[in-house]
């Protein structure tokens, strides 16, 4: 039990820190982008 | 060749049927061809250059999080192609686009199989890049909330197409690349194209196109809608050449059961084409006792 309940944790924290990784990577782009040539936009 | 040393001659003319794919997208989608995007444009009455921003895959993810764009999407129903006809598709038969027509994820993946396995990076197996992708996705709808945009100057989508018009002589999109292009272009076709194991690196971690649609694919197998990539674990023999041959890196193998991370699998059939075991099949959703598939993301 306390094996599969570890391996969930550390697969969780996984995820949680890749979600919050590719945000921050997001957000540190939009900042830096140069504009867009799709219409509309 | 560098990619699968084991099973290469096997795959070859699955690579070759692909890659006749891939540049029927770059007919389909990319200026001066773009033959589907001129067929909208002219079924829509819409008078501009089709060139691949015309369906763009990037900026209507974007939309989604500011309902003040929803008028436009309506009015240019070409922009509805990333967020609603792609995912429908996905729902139902897998990522197709992204594993047989996108040019974009295309060129750097056949390319990446000239360049010896020596120089690249191997995250086959080892890394789940599926939660990095949604993040990217999430946190670009974020910020064009708040009103910024993460546009076609981080988009391999709009690299390929630069590249394309140079060869056929128009220069003027690579003549606007600055210095920030010029990073995600090295980022996409060098550090996690070429030089990554795969090379496709950009779409395991960056592309929201192909995170939409994963996500629609992944529904589809819990809904048992559709068809998905599926082992048959009796028929495995744990070999994990679909490990190294899988370009998305959506297979693993732990504690001895080979697993497909259905949020990752872009359909492009390497992996079933490459196995000498016949275990690895497309088929359609369906529970089976001799089956033990996951929508769980299975490494790290």
């Amino acid at each position: 039990m306390w094996k599969r309940l570890s391996q969930f944790t550390h697969k969780a924290r996984w995820r949680i820190h890749s979600f919050a990784l590719g945000s921050t990577m997001a957000l540190g782009v939009a900042s830096l982008g140069q504009g867009c040539t799709a219409g509309g936009a | 060749m560098s990619l699968y040393p084991q099973n290469y001659r096997t795959l070859r003319p699955h690579w070759l049927r692909r890659i006749a794919f891939a540049s029927l997208g770059v007919v389909l989608l990319y200026w001066p061809f773009a033959l589907l995007t001129r067929a909208l444009l002219w079924a829509t009455g819409t008078p501009l250059l089709p060139d691949a921003h015309r369906i763009c895959m990037r900026m209507p993810i974007q939309w989604l999080a500011q309902p003040w764009m929803y008028g436009t999407m309506i009015q240019q129903p070409l922009y509805l192609g990333s967020v609603l006809v792609l995912p429908a598709i996905a729902l139902f038969v897998g990522p197709l686009f992204c594993g047989w027509l996108c040019p974009a994820g295309g060129i750097t993946e056949y390319l990446s199989r000239l360049v010896p396995t020596r120089f690249q990076i191997d995250l086959s197996g080892k890394v789940n890049p599926v939660p990095l992708r949604y993040g990217f996705t999430g946190g670009m709808m974020i910020a064009s909330f708040v009103g910024a945009n993460v546009c076609c100057s981080f988009c391999n989508f709009t690299y390929t197409q630069n590249l394309i018009s140079s060869i056929f002589g128009d220069f003027t999109g690579i003549a606007y690349w600055a210095s920030f292009m010029i990073a995600g272009f090295v980022l996409w076709f060098f550090v996690l194209g070429l030089f990554t194991r795969g090379g496709r690196g950009w779409c395991n971690f960056l592309c929201p196109a192909g995170a939409l649609q994963g996500l629609s694919h992944s529904l589809g197998r819990w809904l048992r809608i559709g068809r998905s990539v599926q082992i048959d674990q009796s028929l495995c023999r744990n070999c994990k050449t679909c490990v190294s041959t899988c370009p998305t890196w959506a297979i693993s193998n732990k504690e001895g059961q080979t697993q497909i991370n259905v949020h990752g699998c872009n359909v492009c059939m390497d992996c079933a084409k490459g196995c000498e075991h016949q275990a690895i099949a497309y088929k359609a959703n369906k529970r089976e006792p001799t089956h033990v598939e996951t929508t769980e993301p299975v490494h790290a």
